[in-house]
């Protein structure tokens, strides 16, 4: 018989990096944003960002607008309808990865004092 | 419940600068200062008294926003980037909930500060004030902002020297209609407002043409 693959074999790899699941927190809690502010709120760096936005990009998570207001050139990133979808997926998977996980000797099904 | 530090940063972000409590402090203060002229002009008082206490918080609801982004465009997005929040009136709907929720808010207050004080001109100032520190408190709870909580203590202080002013003064229009409150409420506002202004500022200066992303 061919056992369940485990829940955290299912967690998307693109959300799981710390990196892009902090620009996906931010960016689900606004409307839009721009680079710059993904930078004062996440504390990459340029490079590390704009790699990171681009994969994002590449996966349809994120929309990205390249603009201006007036002198101010504009970096507008938004969350796609996927990209939100996928990051409930991705939270409710954790969500079921972390309540199988044992927590204590107790909820692991041993009561015995590891000191022994 | 709790939230990931990254999502309160974000809704903090709003009030980093300060210029939300200097625009709304200002119209706090201008409310108290129309209600005073209004007050003191012949003939016409009681029309305009009642125009400002209906308008002003319209105003300040639907314009202060608007205001506050604009001061963002010039100081604050260039420095440390542009955010736009999820919009609070997508429909008339919800427009008029927002009105409603504020009518009810200011007729409770008024309300309950006058059953509390049992007609006692002192008694309605001091419970005006509680009422108004316990709004703020749950402001500043709600957006994880601090400074609200000085503000709360200012509203709650206003209550009780208003308390302690002579009769006539405390059934003045000015005082009965919020203004005394609101008038010292926006000064300390102004007065935080300024200093998160230029804590930020120092924190952040302007950025270099080859800096912008």
């Amino acid at each position: 018989m061919k056992a369940e693959p485990h829940a955290a074999l299912s967690l998307d790899p693109l959300i799981h990096a710390p990196a892009r699941l902090a620009i996906l927190l931010v960016l689900s809690a606004v409307d839009e944003a721009d680079f710059r502010f993904l930078l004062h709120a996440t504390g990459l760096t340029k490079g590390n960002l704009s790699a990171h936005l681009s994969k994002l990009e590449e996966a349809g998570y994120v929309e990205i607008e390249k603009t201006f207001r007036g002198k101010l050139p504009l970096t507008l990133c938004r969350l796609t309808a996927e990209g939100r979808q996928a990051l409930e997926q991705y939270r409710a998977t954790i969500q079921q990865v972390l309540n199988l996980s044992p927590t204590s000797p107790s909820a692991a099904g041993g009561d015995h004092d590891p000191a022994h | 419940m709790s939230q990931h530090p990254l999502l309160r940063q974000v809704k903090r972000y709003w009030f980093e600068d300060g210029l939300a409590e200097i625009v709304t402090g200002v119209g706090f203060v201008g409310y108290a200062l129309a209600l005073w002229l209004a007050e003191h002009l012949s003939g016409w008082e009681t029309a305009l008294l009642d125009i400002l206490v209906i308008g002003t918080p319209i105003v300040l609801i639907f314009a202060a926003r608007w205001v506050v982004q604009h001061l963002k465009w010039r100081i604050t997005y260039p420095r440390t980037g542009y955010v736009a929040y999820p919009k609070r009136f997508r429909d008339r709907r919800q427009v008029l909930r927002v009105l409603g929720l504020w009518a009810l808010f200011t007729l409770g207050t008024g309300l309950a500060a006058f059953i509390l004080s049992r007609g006692s001109a002192g008694g309605y100032l001091v419970t005006l004030g509680l009422l108004l520190a316990v709004f703020e408190l749950a402001l500043g709870y709600a957006q994880a902002m601090p400074r609200m909580g000085l503000y709360a203590a200012v509203a709650a202080l206003a209550g009780l020297v208003g308390a302690a002013l002579p009769t006539p003064w405390q059934q003045s229009e000015v005082i009965l209609r919020g203004g005394w409150h609101l008038g010292w409420l926006g000064l300390a506002q102004i007065a935080g407002g300024a200093l998160a202004l230029q804590a930020y500022l120092r924190r952040h200066p302007e950025p270099l043409e080859g800096d912008l992303p």
